[in-house]
């Protein structure tokens, strides 16, 4: 499954490729800034995107908006440390498909990929 | 200022802060994984003891979160070098703890705004569910500096508000020997949600 990671974090990008990467995740690319996202997803079509929720030019809201059309397929999970409901709420009905609040335990995202990867 | 409100006011303020500082505390203790406890909460006096950090020319790390939205505000914690050196060695790999590169530097640093953002994240996710504000935390910014430049830097940042709330918690991990400090300065629209809800 391949998967586009977007956070303005390095360390954060970097924990999150080692943790996909050795769960035999293919990391197709990172993305540190909301415009980055964008372009990413559009063109690399990553099956996955892990998205921040705050980011310094945009929130993750805007992204889903942006690539929220009928020919997009990708399956976004939110990953943020944002926990307030609406947040959650506003992030699902705009296409996340699952959101994760930050601090979370590793093995939920692996779960959630699995059934992904399941899925497909 | 919390002041300003009456009996049951208050007691809905602090109940709220105590709240937001014990998710605080969670998200310390599930990314640090070790147990952490609330020393001490203060919600009057927001000046720090820095004696604890050994020395007025001691390095200190601040970490500040501003708030974004319907209520303004910064949260900063705060931890001493020796801290900061005790997490990386608990949390990050050696490869990382011991390499002194570019590239180590920036994933320590981004360690420690990491930790900011979750923790801080706790406090707001708390207040804007219970108060029904739409409010947010900036992405972190970390600044290291003296020991004894650390009171002044957080009333220069009070300065910015005309009417604040201050509160302040002091965190206790036994196991890694930390007391970070966490303070949050609010302009007193907060009072004024508070006033609203009861």
């Amino acid at each position: 499954m391949r998967v586009l990671i977007v956070d303005d974090s390095t360390y954060i990008r970097s924990s999150l490729r080692s943790l996909l990467t050795d769960q035999g995740y293919d990391v197709i690319g990172e993305a540190k800034n909301g415009e980055m996202a964008i372009d990413l997803a559009l063109e690399l079509k990553p099956d996955v995107i892990t998205l921040d929720n705050i980011l310094p030019d945009m929130t993750g809201l805007d992204i889903l908006k942006a690539l929220n059309t009928s020919d997009f397929k990708t399956s976004v999970i939110m990953i943020s440390a944002v926990g307030q409901q609406s947040a959650i709420v506003d992030a699902m009905n705009n296409g996340a498909k699952y959101y994760l609040v930050k601090p979370y335990d590793e093995s939920e995202l692996i779960g959630i990929l699995r059934e992904l990867d399941e899925e497909s | 200022m919390l002041a300003d409100l009456n009996d049951n006011e208050l007691k809905v303020a602090t109940k709220l802060i105590f709240d937001g500082l014990s998710m605080a505390k969670s998200s310390m203790e599930q990314i640090l994984q070790s147990p952490i406890s609330i020393e001490q909460i203060d919600y009057v006096n927001a000046e720090l003891d820095t004696t604890r950090f050994g020395g007025p020319d001691e390095d200190v790390h601040l970490i500040k979160t501003e708030l974004m939205g319907e209520l303004k505000g910064t949260s900063h914690l705060i931890f001493s070098q020796k801290e900061v050196a005790k997490m990386y060695e608990a949390c990050l790999p050696e490869s990382i703890v011991k390499d002194d590169s570019k590239e180590s530097t920036i994933m320590k640093l981004g360690f420690l705004t990491e930790i900011d953002n979750m923790v801080s994240a706790a406090v707001i996710t708390e207040f804007s569910n219970f108060l029904d504000v739409e409010i947010y935390g900036n992405v972190p910014s970390l600044k290291v500096l003296k020991a004894t430049d650390l009171n002044d830097f957080i009333v220069r940042e009070s300065s910015e508000f005309e009417s604040i709330i201050h509160f302040k918690a002091v965190f206790h991990g036994k196991e890694l020997d930390i007391c970070p400090d966490f303070i949050w300065v609010f302009h007193n629209k907060f009072v004024d949600k508070i006033k609203n809800l009861v």
